[in-house]
């Protein structure tokens, strides 16, 4: 009889345990919430040249151009979720003369959308002169400009000063990065 | 961002194991065989109430719950994917089982006062789905490289695989004597549809740079194999009762072939110590039809764009000429390549064995004397389940306690510790009412009071109609 009842006991504690099942409050709308911020860094234009690279252009000054197209701000991606941006260039200069340095932003049909420049001292004692400049790219501030630029032309000045021959000693370098800030959520 | 927020729904329901440790030795249900072809049996013969005889389901998540993440608590959600998702490591998994018996029979055979041989047949449907939590690939993803220059994010950390399969089977079980038994079993794989990337390589990093301040390289090989999706996909005229009409061909031989085994044993050491042990889904699966593989491969240096006209002087590459080649190199290492080359799958092996000690003779009422010299009323043992999975096996230790409550009702208790949880209680039952049978198994029955919070949870139940050698 005793081992009856515990049998019976023991059913019934299974039982609760089965009728016991329940939940909690939980709200699987929080996933829309969802966000992440990368920050991605990109590695951008780079050279490096010789002082005797300039000499052609003897005490006077001169004005290189190049130019890319770029693609890469032309999609949704881009135009939902950049929030933050920045070029940064460092330039290290042993050249006894002074550069500009230029950056022209176009839109698709070719009109600037923006534009900056920084100077690069000369070295006179042509020692390595490192000058940093970084362009800042935020809401409110050239981060439509960005989004909407389709090609960069790029400009270096090599400002009056004593005339570089084929031997002149010195070289300039220029490394460059682009940093894009990220904010991704649910755009619905 | 829709996919985004798929992805952690998919991630964060429910997963699911294959240990079925409830099932596993307890021998009065005839379902019992599948998880160790040489074990005890019971029965005289039985056959499964079709498409409900065994239905089994299990899900797991080894490192997150629903109820972490989606907690109606006030704590911001992305608050929560940094503590309970980014905190993963890239061995925790997602896992999902589930099977369902169409049609399951077996009797025994052998000499007429010794039926000694056991035959055992049926059709079950299996889908099987695991996951590992791509640590790197999300970090990536989530961070960016800015904060992670010179870390080497991993591919291999994309690791998942899914299918759906039909079997058919045929075992044979012996008694030898009253101290060993053994069982093989054969069998038929059809696999109805497979997605698979097990296999993937490759990093991506951002270190200092030499010439530029970033030097990248992306070395990237990742393959996506299916196997019956692609027939489906293509066609847009398909109907949905076309799908079916194919499904169900396929699960009738029609899919993808492949061939299996599983054996065991039982050995009794003395007249209370048993051990027995089974190896369970050694096969292969190639998959010849309607096979459609992705693959990305390549390797990309990039360290900025060199500039060459200004330094020429006017003259030298145009930097807009070089910036196209570096695009289209880009483009080239991620352009998909797709073949219909056939694959070849390998099941989950599982490993199952156990030590058991039966005690509590069983008293017949009316002569006060013990019923079959064999038969006790308890058992307790330990068993040990371990599962072949991409990455590295899983196991499980459960410790049990089972008991014959009434006649022709019996009950197991189980206490397992698994990559899910250190707490999982389960609890079974066997009830048969006349030739009827019938049990529910189920684990985790602690989590089951928030069913959102348990990281896995498993349930069989089925009906089998039996006819028993014990009854007079």
């Amino acid at each position: 009889m005793i081992k009856q009842s515990l049998n019976k006991n023991l059913l019934f504690v299974l039982l609760l345990v089965f009728i016991q099942s329940c939940t909690k409050d939980v709200d699987f709308s929080q996933a829309d919430a969802i966000e992440a911020n990368p920050v991605n860094q990109v590695s951008f234009l780079f050279f490096e040249a010789e002082a005797g690279d300039f000499f052609v252009a003897g005490n006077q000054p001169v004005a290189l151009s190049d130019f890319i197209n770029i693609d890469a701000f032309n999609n949704t991606f881009v135009d939902e979720s950049l929030v933050m941006a920045e070029f940064e260039f460092e330039t290290i200069n042993s050249i006894n003369r002074s550069y500009e340095i230029q950056m022209d932003f176009f839109d698709e049909a070719g009109t600037v959308v923006h534009t900056f420049s920084f100077l690069t001292p000369p070295s006179v004692n042509n020692q390595p002169l490192v000058t940093n400049h970084i362009e800042p790219f935020a809401e409110n501030n050239n981060l439509n400009a960005l989004k909407q630029t389709r090609s960069i032309t790029f400009t270096l000045r090599l400002l009056p000063g004593q005339a570089l021959s084929p031997t002149a000693p010195g070289t300039i370098t220029l490394r460059s990065q682009g940093k894009f800030y990220f904010n991704i959520k649910n755009q619905e | 961002m829709r996919s985004f927020s798929y992805l952690i729904f998919i991630l964060t329901t429910f997963c699911f194991g294959q240990n079925k440790q409830l099932l596993y030795g307890f021998s009065n249900i005839p379902q019992a065989l599948l998880q160790n072809p040489g074990g005890k049996v019971k029965n005289d013969w039985y056959f499964g109430i079709p498409a409900l005889s065994h239905i089994h389901a299990n899900v797991g998540s080894s490192g997150v719950s629903a109820f972490d993440l989606f907690a109606d608590d006030g704590v911001d959600f992305n608050d929560k994917i940094e503590t309970h998702i980014l905190s993963l490591s890239a061995n925790d998994f997602f896992a999902a089982n589930q099977q369902l018996e169409i049609f399951s029979g077996g009797f025994s055979f052998g000499d007429r006062f010794n039926k000694n041989k056991y035959l055992s047949f049926g059709l079950y449907q299996e889908s099987d789905f695991i996951a590992y939590y791509p640590k790197d690939v999300v970090d990536f993803l989530y961070e960016g490289n800015a904060n992670n220059i010179n870390r080497e994010f991993s591919l291999t950390d994309l690791n998942a695989s899914a299918e759906i399969i039909s079997v058919w089977h045929v075992g044979f079980n012996k008694k030898v004597n009253e101290n060993f038994s053994y069982g093989i079993r054969g069998k038929i794989y059809s696999s109805l549809v497979n997605v698979n990337s097990t296999n993937n390589r490759g990093t991506i990093v951002t270190r200092t740079g030499r010439d530029n301040f970033l030097d990248h390289v992306i070395n990237i090989d990742v393959e996506l194999r299916t196997s019956g999706i692609n027939s489906f996909v293509e066609n847009d005229s398909i109907q949905g009762t076309d799908v079916i009409k194919d499904l169900r061909k396929r699960v009738l031989f029609g899919g993808n072939l492949g061939l299996g085994f599983d054996i065991g044993f039982t050995k009794k050491i003395n007249k209370q110590w048993t051990v027995d042990g089974s190896l369970l889904d050694v096969g292969f699966i190639t998959h010849k039809k309607d096979v459609e593989r992705y693959r990305v491969s390549g390797v990309f240096q990039f360290d900025g764009i060199p500039e060459s006209t200004i330094t020429n002087f006017g003259q030298g590459r145009n930097a807009d000429v070089v910036f196209s080649e570096i695009e289209e190199e880009l483009e080239d290492v991620f352009e998909v390549d797709t073949i219909r080359s056939s694959y070849t799958t390998f099941r989950p092996v599982k490993l199952n064995a156990s030590i058991n000690y039966a005690f509590g003779e069983k008293y017949e009422d009316s002569c006060n004397c013990t019923e079959n010299k064999s038969d006790y009323l308890n058992a307790v043992g330990v068993q040990l389940y371990a599962i072949s999975r991409p990455k590295q096996p899983q196991l499980a230790l459960t410790a049990y306690y089972y008991r014959s409550l009434f006649k022709g009702l019996q009950a197991k208790a189980t206490y397992t510790v698994d990559s899910f949880s250190l707490t999982n209680i389960g609890l079974g039952v066997s009830a048969n009412l006349g030739p009827l049978n019938f049990y529910i198994l189920a684990d985790n029955l602690l989590e089951y009071q928030n069913i959102y919070d348990a990281r896995s949870a498993s349930l069989q139940l089925g009906f089998n109609y039996i006819f028993n050698k014990n009854e007079k």
